[in-house]
């Protein structure tokens, strides 16, 4: 659930003649929210040719005329050791074929941590192209009793230096009237050094003629790491954060799905009431309502887990989970930034895949990638609050806590842990040296999330999530349904055949029993039979290699067709059809148990399959990777029923 | 390795090499330098050297452009700022008094 295309266009419809800026940083410097603060958040988000870095190209209009503005990837060095750090380096050598060239840089540097920001900047000068400096953080310098002249850091770097605090504003305009002609910006008569003693010497020099004093340590933030980074108290308090997120899941967002789902639920009754042809109410009642309409269900679930995962970036927290998973990821002689990749695929295993570009070692990088997809995407989430409910009654507890959160959590958790084992495994098989590459992550100090930071990344996953929903699962959704209707059959033929034509549910019972997509789901049913599944959820389970989510939308096109106003009661009273389980209720405790971990580990989503293609370069890791979890779902998924059926008697 | 960072001079061919205060004890034009300076100097690179309170001024050769020759010219004077002593001044350059 990436966003590739958001906020629509604005930079691809300026006309090449307008001067392009690029904004070169380290990460957390703030650059991003200056991009946006400049651009006014209309960026457009691509990929940089033949590469899958990620590229926003935004307009800032000065004068009434346009600038083309680029936030290029994080970096802290022009010497790349990873992709993202390959491609700032490429795009400032004018080494990228099909982007045009740069007229200026926007160097931009972190008040608190101008010592580390300089070393880049000395890089991005020696590129001799024209650039400034805007220099960010400036009230949070002030805070922490520092000090800087910006006028003075200009005499002494020779180029023009503007301080912004861009989250109040302060210092745009004065940026918007330095990028209008980058022509006109001073150079420095010397490029800096780029030689470590000599850099040194230079930086040191340059912030004592700035009057430059470095903040105090920030005692908020180190009381708090105190905790947070302790060993066991960091690893309890994480746990805890997790555990608190995946209560809220249930508690919080439930009654929100209620309200959706009585939505759709009295749409689906008005459907039946009033349309009487059978093939246009079932369209729309069983395929867009019952289908679709049952994974938009699942929308206060995925708003929820994206504030969480926004605040707890925006705070600073992030950044000390991976600090903290530095460790446990060295037992799987990986490095943190490898966990960072994985937390990244907790949102969406597309983010976290091409978030291994930051990883130097290629073994690395594609140890994380065959793990990345085991770690719980959001994707995920409608199966596993759909598959809950039927398993765990809302009153149930678990000692003290709510049954339903905490085995959302168990889930969320296996996931993790499978991940990290797996990718152990992938490192081990890959790289019998087992080298770590150094790790080096900064955490920035604790920070009040900006409401509309956090807005903005959850509007954006809102609206990712509904562009999946209305483009590969409504389609995937229509196909599904004329295979579950084909073919039509007429009343006389209906009578024929024992079923009575007005009596809708049996019709529909009758049709969906001898379309061809129940002919698909018999065919594989040898596959699936030892995991309790009969050919209903067969044909889920192979509709969700499409998307995961597409897994509710066939379960609740069939419940609707049998009860359009409450699918969900549908559901849970299907039995087995035929076989020796006949009459078995179908989603019993040990098939549901089974369809979890199946789900935990199988790689059912197309657009994580077509990532791990064009990130690794090759079809053999994503058909390995699709080989060996589906192998591990189905072993596991058995073992789970085996001993949940052993256990229940 | 001494602090150091240059900035334009009151000409296009000077450069102020700004350097701590207290590094020499002399002010004034220099005659003689450390041999890694004094070799830009025979080379007909730099034309005059001139130390101030907080800066070493240097005039390049109006032949010499300072963006190509100003790299090694760093070097250079960063080797012989680490020797002080070895720097001589002309006739009647300015001595420093510490105030105690």
């Amino acid at each position: 659930m990436h966003d590739h295309g958001a906020h629509g266009g604005s930079a691809t419809a300026v006309a090449e003649t307008a001067p392009r800026m690029a904004l070169i940083g380290s990460p957390n410097s703030g650059k991003t929210t200056l991009f946006n603060a400049l651009t006014g958040l209309r960026a457009k988000t691509a990929n940089y040719p033949g590469v899958t870095v990620s590229r926003s190209e935004g307009v800032c209009p000065v004068d009434g005329q346009p600038v083309v503005l680029e936030d290029v990837p994080g970096t802290y060095s022009l010497d790349p050791v990873s992709p993202d750090e390959q491609i700032v380096s490429d795009l400032l050598h004018d080494r990228l074929q099909g982007v045009a060239r740069i007229d200026g840089l926007i160097s931009v540097a972190d008040a608190t941590t101008l010592h580390r920001s300089l070393v880049l900047l000395a890089h991005v000068l020696n590129v001799e192209r024209p650039t400034c400096l805007v220099v960010t953080f400036l009230d949070a310098l002030a805070q922490r009793q520092g000090h800087l002249d910006t006028r003075k850091l200009s005499r002494a770097i020779g180029i023009p230096v503007v301080g912004v605090i861009a989250t109040r504003g302060q210092g745009l305009d004065a940026v918007r009237d330095l990028i209008a002609d980058p022509s006109a910006w001073s150079t420095p008569v010397v490029p800096p050094p780029i030689e470590l003693g000599e850099v040194d010497a230079w930086i040191e020099s340059v912030l004592a003629a700035a009057d430059y004093r470095p903040p105090l340590p920030d005692s908020r933030t180190s009381r708090v790491d105190a905790v947070l980074l302790h060993p066991v108290w960091g690893t309890l308090t994480f746990l805890v954060v997790m555990f608190a997120f995946f209560q809220s899941i249930f508690t919080l967002a439930a009654p929100l799905q209620d309200w959706v789902a009585q939505f759709f639920g009295w749409l689906g009754g008005l459907v039946s009431d009033h349309i009487s042809n059978r093939w246009v109410s079932g369209l729309i009642g069983d395929a867009l309502i019952g289908g679709v309409g049952g994974v938009i269900t699942f929308l206060p679930q995925i708003l929820l887990l994206f504030v969480l995962i926004s605040l707890l970036e925006s705070v600073g927290y992030m950044a000390r989970a991976a600090f903290l998973m530095d460790r446990v990821m060295a037992r799987a002689r990986l490095d943190g930034r490898a966990f960072v990749a994985l937390l990244s695929s907790v949102a969406c295993a597309i983010p976290g895949i091409m978030a291994t570009r930051t990883l130097p070692s290629a073994k690395d990088r594609l140890a994380t990638m065959m793990a990345a997809p085991l770690m719980t995407c959001s994707a995920r989430l409608p199966v596993y609050v759909m598959l809950i409910g039927m398993l765990v009654r809302p009153g149930q507890r678990i000692g003290p806590f709510p049954a339903q959160g905490t085995v959302m959590f168990l889930l969320y958790l296996a996931g993790a842990i499978s991940a990290m084992l797996i990718a152990r495994v992938w490192k081990s098989l890959l790289d019998r040296r087992g080298t770590v590459m150094p790790f080096y992550m900064e955490l920035p100090p604790y920070r009040m999330p900006s409401l509309r930071s956090v807005a903005l990344a959850v509007w954006d996953a809102a609206s990712a999530f509904l562009r999946k929903v209305t483009r590969i699962i409504l389609l995937t959704t229509l196909v599904l349904w004329l295979l579950l209707n084909l073919p039509a059959r007429s009343d006389s033929a209906l009578t024929q055949a024992g079923v009575d034509a007005k009596d809708q549910a049996a019709v529909s019972a009758y049709v969906i029993d001898h379309s061809p997509a129940a002919a698909i789901g018999r065919a594989v049913e040898p596959v699936f039979r030892p995991l309790g599944f009969d050919w209903r959820i067969n044909i889920g389970v192979l509709a969700s290699l499409s998307a995961r989510e597409t897994f509710v939308s066939t379960l609740g096109m069939v419940a609707s067709s049998e009860n359009p106003e409450k699918p969900a009661e549908a559901l849970e009273q299907m039995t087995v059809q035929r076989g020796p389980d006949a009459g078995r209720k179908l989603f019993d405790a040990g098939t549901i148990a089974a369809m979890l971990v199946f789900f935990i580990y199988a790689l059912q989503c197309m657009s994580t399959i077509a990532i791990l293609r064009r990130e690794s370069g090759a079809w053999k890791w994503p058909a390995m990777a699709f080989g060996y979890l589906f192998a591990l779902a189905w072993v596991l998924a058995w073992l789970a029923r085996l001993i949940v059926n052993t256990v229940r008697g | 390795m001494i602090p150091m960072h240059p900035e334009r001079g009151a000409t296009p061919d000077e450069v102020r090499w700004v350097i701590p205060d207290g590094v020499f004890q002399r002010r004034g034009r220099v005659v003689d330098v450390p041999q890694a300076l004094r070799q830009l100097i025979d080379g007909g690179v730099i034309a005059s050297i001139n130390v101030e309170t907080d800066a070493v001024v240097i005039r390049l050769h109006h032949t010499e452009d300072w963006r190509i020759a100003g790299p090694t010219i760093r070097s250079a004077l960063a080797a012989a700022l680490a020797r002080p002593a070895d720097w001589h001044f002309a006739p009647g350059a300015a001595i420093r008094i510490t105030p105690i």
